[in-house]
């Protein structure tokens, strides 16, 4: 009623809040939500990246069905999913353990948090660098402490092997990546009142029936956030990949990024990237999916 | 008495425990150090040297010789330095209009701009690097500039909010009464109350931009025009660096995000965790 008598304040009150969010909204729209569209649009055109613009050819879903029918694609699928797997299942028990340890009070928690979050820090392309020496075939010094503990008898490879490429890279994922885990499930652990845990100690639980009847179910919902977010960050990761191995040895880890990156950058093949690289961004957004119905079926109960 | 010496016990077993750890998750980072110490013979040697010998702090000033590395950090700086100014610009704006005001679209825009952090990024560094071949911006910081920001835009907007959302509604109404319009309350109490707040979000993107390797690959081709990320990833597969010298690059390459770490971590924990928990 009031807004009705004076119309020009009418007018501010409702455009004042969208006149703020303009600026931001123009340009994800211009630098986001523009090269998203044209990426799947050009998914459907034979294009090439150096000669765009004059010989862009409509040939429906040939990328697609050229993509699905490669083997590579299908080995790269694996890939992904390996990696994706192994990084979530690292990163949260890592990130479980350390947030467990740094649950209990003691002298110089604070100063144990800050190294503890260290390696969140440290930049992709460094990491790559410093693992890179460490796992070095003549001078690394991982190699030189396996000798040394006699787990081996002569040096390693890495990176250089099929079968350890894989495992190596997600080590360094799951290192990197770990301190986030920490943070939001130890933000979970502080929120499980500790009457809980007193109760159950009466009642004559041990440590390890406390842990999975108090502590798991307290965690479930942090737990769910976190899985959702290290899932789709390892699934769309590329700066390790790409500056440690490219995605050799002989495709061990070419992951679908890689792949997409590959494609479009090294053979100009434009379309057939933005293919994989809609794939991909289908298969993410089938985990936010997944995600948010845990969240609304959560809030629901 | 029995009972309290058990407890010291346990508690000295406790750091023990912590500190174990800690060797371990900080070795790498040890490493790095270490290595970017010592001379050329010795990193090679059998058994490697744990303790650096201090002696070889030249490695540090052989790497700024011998590579382009002063011009990439200058550059990594603008670029750094202005996508935190604009994402704090354009969030700050972003994120009072979401804090304090309702309207229609509102839960759309957060959702969208949630989404924006899962995206692949490849999918748009294909049509951007034919937009800004077209546009003459290709091989130039600018365009990196721009990329960024489209990532940083929506962090600034969430973490922004988060610091918003705890200013008190009484300030807001007493500065109603005592005159001030809707934009005067923006930037006489938000962005002030809010300042470690704004700090520690430019620090966060700052961060965030001086890391970002793959739009810096692709779009930038000479060497004159590389930022720190892709100058230092430039260093693997070139053996004429010795891993000596490569590592005191890489720790040049590091101080900076380290002292913003050091610098903010409290406001660095409160906004990633909130920003994640909340959603």
């Amino acid at each position: 009623m009031k807004n009705a008598m004076y119309p020009s304040r009418w007018m501010k009150r409702n455009y004042f809040p969208y006149v703020l969010i303009v600026p931001s909204v123009a340009f994800m729209s211009l630098v986001l939500l523009y090269p998203i569209s044209r990426s799947i649009v050009l998914s459907f055109y034979k294009v090439n990246l150096l000669t765009y613009g004059q010989e862009a050819k409509f040939i429906g879903f040939w990328n697609y069905a050229k993509v699905f029918r490669n083997p590579y694609f299908w080995n790269s699928v694996k890939i992904t999913l390996i990696f994706t797997g192994g990084s979530v299942l690292g990163t949260y028990l890592l990130g479980l353990g350390t947030a467990l340890l740094l649950n209990v009070p003691f002298k110089g928690r604070a100063v144990a948090r800050g190294a503890f979050l260290i390696p969140w820090v440290i930049p992709e392309v460094v990491l790559a660098l410093i693992f890179l020496w460490i796992y070095d075939p003549q001078f690394g010094v991982l190699n030189f402490f396996l000798q040394r503990l006699g787990l081996i008898n002569e040096n390693l490879y890495l990176l250089g092997k099929r079968v350890t490429t894989l495992p190596s890279l997600i080590l360094i994922l799951v290192w990197h990546q770990y301190p986030i885990a920490l943070l939001i499930l130890l933000g979970g652990l502080q929120t499980i009142p500790k009457e809980q845990y007193e109760v159950a100690s009466i009642d004559g639980a041990n440590s390890l029936q406390r842990f999975r009847c108090i502590t798991l179910p307290g965690l479930r919902y942090v737990s769910g956030i976190l899985i959702m977010l290290i899932t789709v960050w390892s699934f769309v990761h590329f700066t390790l990949v790409y500056v440690m191995t490219q995605g050799g040895p002989a495709r061990a880890s070419e992951t679908l990024v890689i792949r997409a990156y590959v494609e479009a950058f090294r053979y100009h093949n434009m379309g057939r990237a933005c293919t994989l690289s809609a794939v991909t961004l289908i298969i993410s957004l089938i985990f936010v999916l997944f995600y948010f119905t845990f969240i609304v079926r959560r809030q629901e109960e | 008495m029995k009972s309290r010496a058990g407890k010291v016990e346990k508690k000295v077993a406790y750091s023990l425990l912590i500190a174990g750890v800690c060797v371990f998750i900080l070795f790498p980072v040890y490493w790095l150090i270490n290595t970017s110490l010592q001379a050329k013979s010795t990193i090679y040697a059998a058994p490697p040297t744990l303790i650096p010998p201090l002696s070889h702090l030249t490695n540090y000033v052989d790497i700024f010789k011998e590579t382009m590395l002063a011009l990439w950090l200058g550059n990594s700086l603008f670029l750094s330095a202005s996508v935190a100014l604009i994402s704090i610009g354009m969030g700050g704006l972003g994120a009072y209009s979401l804090s304090r005001f309702q309207y229609p679209g509102k839960g759309i825009l957060m959702l969208i701009l949630l989404l924006s952090q899962m995206l692949p990024e490849i999918i748009i560094a294909i049509p951007l690097y034919v937009s800004f071949k077209h546009l003459n911006l290709l091989n130039k910081v600018m365009c990196l500039v721009i990329t960024n920001c489209s990532f940083c835009i929506p962090i600034s907007t969430f973490f922004l909010k988060g610091f918003f959302d705890s200013i008190p509604r009484e300030i807001e109404e007493a500065a109603v009464i005592d005159g001030c319009n809707r934009m005067q309350i923006f930037y006489r109490i938000f962005l002030p109350l809010s300042l470690p707040g704004l700090i520690a979000t430019g620090g966060l993107i700052f961060v965030l931009a001086w890391n970002e390797f793959l739009f810096a690959r692709t779009f930038l081709s000479s060497g004159t025009k590389w930022v720190t990320s892709v100058g230092v990833a430039s260093f693997i597969g070139q053996y004429v660096t010795p891993w000596n010298k490569v590592m005191a690059g890489a720790v040049i390459s590091v101080l900076p995000v380290m002292l913003v770490f050091i610098f903010f971590q409290k406001y660095l924990v409160r906004g990633l965790t909130s920003g994640a928990v909340k959603g």
